[in-house]
């Protein structure tokens, strides 16, 4: 009758409870069998799959420079996804990172756009509180859509990411262009003060690195220590029992689009803020996108989500060494990055199912 | 002290790659090629690049330099794909800071020994990064002369991407030379808004034709297609599209990088800095910009007027005014 | 004056590529399948037929090897999302990645090449009437998105396939209940959504504009995400949202070619602000959703 219940195919059973090592062998399973299909891509297209794998999966972490831009890569991956899987493991899809990261951008902006003559060790800190403020403020668009029109805050979040690229393209292009820059749409370069620290010297690591294990570890004791956590997560995964309960499921929307989009939109801040320094177009290559993949493959849970995102980091760096020494195209990295999503999506079933395969049924004789 | 560590044990991969290539290579070559690493933005497919990479190429086949790349490096990797090349030992970088103006020229001081010469919309900064524009003018000027004797609704649009200072030069200098043989002439421009969205060009194309222009010169690819199928005559830029479009674009306002590849690796063979304006070497005179059309397209007076114009920008008794004012 | 008579002509092309992903999109969304890799599974039925007419296979094989491709492409979603009961929108984006990675892998020795495209054929009569004539003379891939306009409409509203996509979205159980596969149907659904999103792809590359470039698609993919909501689950609605999804678009380019400037930031973003805005107004209204929204869309089946 269903396709799954066919004599041929295996029904997934939930399993009564997911092992924990099951749990932390999945992503490393995952890895190595996207690894598996993806080198044979690169012998298909005539490429050294040894050199390949070696630049792109063991040079980022060979060498204290490409290590250390890993770890800047690290930065606003890891701060998003915390803020997104907060939101993820109360069942709130908020798919709309990107343009809360823009917004988030935009709003640090201000200050050295509009002031740039200010100085003083106020204005980074302070780009970077307006920083959540503005993806805090893009996110209460969703979070009101939601809450108060009842609409799907996965198609509104998303679109909004659209209408936040549109927003950056019209300041750069308009009222936010560098008077000097010669109409190449992106804004004046930022005052010294404008800039974060910069926490290694010789690096672009600066202190935003501090403040995002900081707030990963506040986000660790949040949600699996404190009863707010467990009011998000009892909000998202049974809203019905949680309104009994007395906690109130809007509550839960609400507070989980704010801290997404608010970490979302420092992670912008801290961009533009840091290994940037001016407003332009291309301020994310993507991170909004990119961290919902990481969020996943760290389990949605806060220390996974750590090793993740200094994994999907260091993705990037090494498929731009496998582009150097390789000569590996920058489209097989993207290929790479959905197919280990997509390994890794199918091994956390497995955690969490087991497939049963129908015996032969011994029926009783009529 | 860090990097001086990493730095011995690139050295030391990087030597033992050499001598695993030297041992097949002949031994005839005077001075050894100069070790040259090309960054783009974009694939190396794309038209800009594809400029770049085709100079560099050459000269690697010429034996002049050898040459590495890497393509599709955007955004906050760009400095790091350079830091990347200056350490394995690359002489000179070849690529583009546009998006990266301030990070580029950081490296660069990180690296007094590597040459940086980069397209850029700024200035040259210290002994080792200098800059170039794409002033491909001098043929969109050329080109223009030959539209403007071809139309025949007295309309010619121009399609762009944004209204950036080397576009602006672009679509001024076709129109300049349009407005040069026939004054009378009227030039519709767009700007896409977006440098890439061949199917938007297209639509401005169409929109354009419907407003009256009978021939287009198509800053963005996709242009070209909108003239195709309304049968009229379009320009080409930056490269020759003639070949892939054979019926419709019969001039093209080439760019070329080779004269300023040469200036850059003359100065580096000889140990002089490098940080200067390039961009000057891009010009027809220099033997970097050109036209290139299909003869009998246009009327022979109008052919033999541009030929003429061109043997002057050559010989620099004209120069091609450079306006980087928005096109109305 | 020309300005009408030239957005008039090119809506429906300009539309096309929306309409097809979307009208493909609606059947998954109809089934209550959520899936956000149009735009990975647009740019690789796109350079599928692109490869395919650039090595002289003609425009009728192009689209069969997009549509398949895509097909194949859109089933990996639906093994993974439905098979394993992953979460859809990760595995969506997941798809999307790896369209978008696997086209511009396989174009990249193709990058900015040119075919030839298709003739547009004037219908009797109807393409003669001044002003408007040029409405009626499209490529045939335009009046063959028309029919499948026509025939999606009709399959929803008259035929119990229809009926039977509609109750599996609405409320999958009792669709179980009374002993259809809900997982077959939902694949199914996905194989129709990633064919017509191939078609698509290979439209834009092989009809619309015909060169390879990566990127190309550039967002078509999500505005066809988008005209699905913006059309609240009806293709005739979905149908008119294309076109006027098409029109403000060239309004756009018609305007800037006859002097006129419109910010295009504002024109680009309008898709969606409408779409947020519609979306909003159906669901503040709950009789509106229970009669335009999906109750289960998104949700993995579990019996």
């Amino acid at each position: 009758m269903s396709a799954f219940s066919a004599p041929f195919l295996p029904t997934l059973v939930r399993r009564e409870r997911a092992s924990l090592a099951a749990t932390l062998l999945a992503p490393p399973v995952a890895l190595a069998v996207a690894t598996v299909l993806n080198l044979g891509l690169y012998l298909l297209i005539g490429r050294d799959p040894v050199a390949v794998v070696y630049a792109m999966l063991f040079e980022p972490f060979l060498s204290w420079a490409s290590f250390s831009e890993v770890l800047l890569k690290t930065g606003p991956l890891l701060l998003i996804a915390q803020g997104l899987a907060i939101g993820f493991r109360a069942k709130v899809f908020n798919i709309g990172a990107e343009g809360q990261f823009i917004l988030g951008a935009i709003f640090a902006s201000a200050i050295p756009i509009w002031f740039p003559q200010a100085t003083g060790q106020w204005i980074w800190p302070m780009m970077l509180l307006l920083g959540v403020l503005g993806g805090a403020l893009w996110a209460s668009i969703t979070a009101f859509w939601r809450v108060r029109l009842n609409a799907n805050e996965i198609l509104v979040s998303l679109m909004l990411s659209l209408v936040a690229a549109q927003l950056l393209n019209y300041l750069l292009l308009g009222p936010w262009k560098d008077p000097n820059g010669f109409n190449f749409p992106q804004s004046v370069m930022f005052q010294y003060d404008a800039m974060v620290p910069v926490l290694i010297a010789g690096t672009r690591v600066n202190v935003s690195l501090l403040l995002t294990l900081a707030l990963s570890i506040a986000a660790w004791l949040v949600m699996q220590k404190s009863f707010l956590g467990y009011k998000l997560q009892v909000g998202g995964l049974a809203p019905r029992a949680a309104g009994y309960a007395g906690f109130n499921e809007g509550w839960a929307i609400w507070l989980s689009l704010l801290i997404g989009g608010g970490a979302a939109g420092l992670a912008g801040a801290a961009e533009v803020a840091g290994p940037i320094g001016q407003l332009q177009r291309s301020i994310s290559t993507g991170y909004g996108y990119a961290a919902i993949i990481v969020a996943y493959l760290g389990g949605l849970h806060p220390i996974g989500i750590i090793a993740s995102a200094l994994f999907m980091a260091a993705l990037y760096i090494g498929g731009d060494n496998a582009m150097v020494s390789a000569n590996l195209p920058i489209a097989a990295v993207r290929v790479f990055q959905g197919s280990l999503l997509l390994a890794y999506l199918i091994a956390i079933a497995f955690v969490r199912y087991r497939l049963e395969w129908h015996r032969p049924i011994y029926r009783s004789k009529p | 002290m860090t990097r001086d560590l990493m730095m011995s044990r690139r050295n030391v991969l990087a030597s033992g790659l050499a001598l695993g290539v030297s041992a097949f290579a002949p031994a005839v070559r005077a001075s050894a090629p100069i070790k040259v690493a090309g960054i783009h933005a974009s694939p190396v497919e794309n038209a800009w690049n594809s400029v770049l990479h085709k100079a560099l190429q050459d000269a690697a086949a010429e034996g002049v330099i050898e040459y590495v790349f890497s393509e599709g490096v955007s955004g906050t990797d760009y400095p790091r794909a350079m830091r990347e090349y200056a350490e394995q030992g690359a002489k000179l970088i070849i690529g583009e800071a546009y998006a990266v103006e301030k990070q580029a020229r950081e490296v660069a001081v990180d690296y007094p020994e590597t040459a940086f010469v980069l397209g850029s919309s700024g200035k040259e900064s210290g002994d080792n990064f200098g800059v170039f524009g794409t002033w491909n003018h001098d043929g969109a000027y050329l080109a223009g002369m030959l539209a403007g004797k071809m139309t025949k609704s007295n309309v010619v649009g121009s399609v762009g991407a944004m209204p950036i200072p080397e576009v602006n030069m672009l679509i001024n200098a076709f129109a300049a030379g349009v407005k040069a043989v026939n004054p009378d002439a009227k030039h519709l421009v767009t700007f896409i808004g977006t440098f890439f969205d061949p199917p938007k060009a297209r639509e401005a194309g169409l929109a354009q034709i419907d407003a009256g222009a009978d021939i287009l010169f198509g800053e963005r690819i996709g242009t070209a297609d909108a003239a195709k199928e309304r049968n009229i005559k379009s320009v080409g830029s930056l490269i020759d599209y003639t070949p892939r479009y054979p019926d419709t674009v019969f001039a093209n306002a080439l760019w070329g990088f080779r004269p300023i590849l040469s200036a850059a690796i003359a100065d580096v063979a000889a140990g002089k800095p490098v940080g200067k304006d390039y961009t000057a070497f891009g010009l027809l005179k220099e033997g970097g910009s050109d036209v290139a059309y299909v003869k009998g397209v246009a009327p022979a007076e109008a052919e033999t007027a541009m030929e003429a114009k061109r043997a002057e920008i050559k010989s620099g008794a004209f120069e091609v005014p450079r306006i980087t004012d928005e096109p109305k | 004056m020309n300005a009408l008579e030239f957005i008039l002509a090119g809506m429906l092309a300009a539309a096309t590529p929306f309409l097809l992903a979307a009208l493909g999109e609606l059947v998954v969304e109809r089934a209550g399948v959520l899936n956000l890799g149009v735009e990975g599974l647009m740019a690789f039925g796109a350079v599928l037929a692109f490869i395919v007419v650039y090595h002289g296979g003609g425009h009728l094989l192009s689209f069969v090897a997009a549509g398949l491709g895509s097909a194949v492409l859109s089933l990996v979603f639906a093994l993974v999302a439905l098979g394993f009961r992953a979460n859809q929108v990760a595995t969506g984006l997941a798809i999307g990645i790896l369209g978008q990675g696997l086209s511009a892998l396989f174009g990249k020795t193709y990058e900015s090449l040119t075919v030839k495209g298709l003739p547009k054929l004037a219908l009797p009569w109807l393409s003669e009437i001044p002003l408007a004539g040029r409405l009626f003379t499209q490529d045939i891939v335009v009046w063959l998105s028309l029919a499948a306009t026509l025939a999606i409409w009709v399959m929803f509203a008259y035929t119990k396939v229809g009926l039977v996509v509609r109750a599996t979205g609405e409320n999958p159980k009792a669709a179980h209940a009374i002993g259809y596969s809900v997982t077959a149907i939902r694949f199914a659904a996905v194989a129709f959504g990633g064919t017509m999103a191939g078609f698509a792809g290979a439209y834009a590359a092989v009809v619309y504009t015909p060169l390879w470039a990566d990127g190309m698609i550039a967002g078509r993919g999500w505005i066809a995400i988008a005209l699905v909501v913006f059309g609240t689950w009806l293709t005739g609605r979905i149908f008119l949202g294309a076109c006027l999804f098409g029109a403000v678009s060239l309004m756009g380019l018609a305007a800037q070619a006859t002097g006129l400037d419109v910010p295009s930031q504002v024109l680009a973003s309008l898709p969606y602000l409408v779409t947020i805005i519609v979306l909003g107004i159906i669901s503040a209204d709950r009789r509106l959703l229970k009669l335009n929204g999906i109750a289960s869309l998104g949700e993995p089946f579990e019996r």
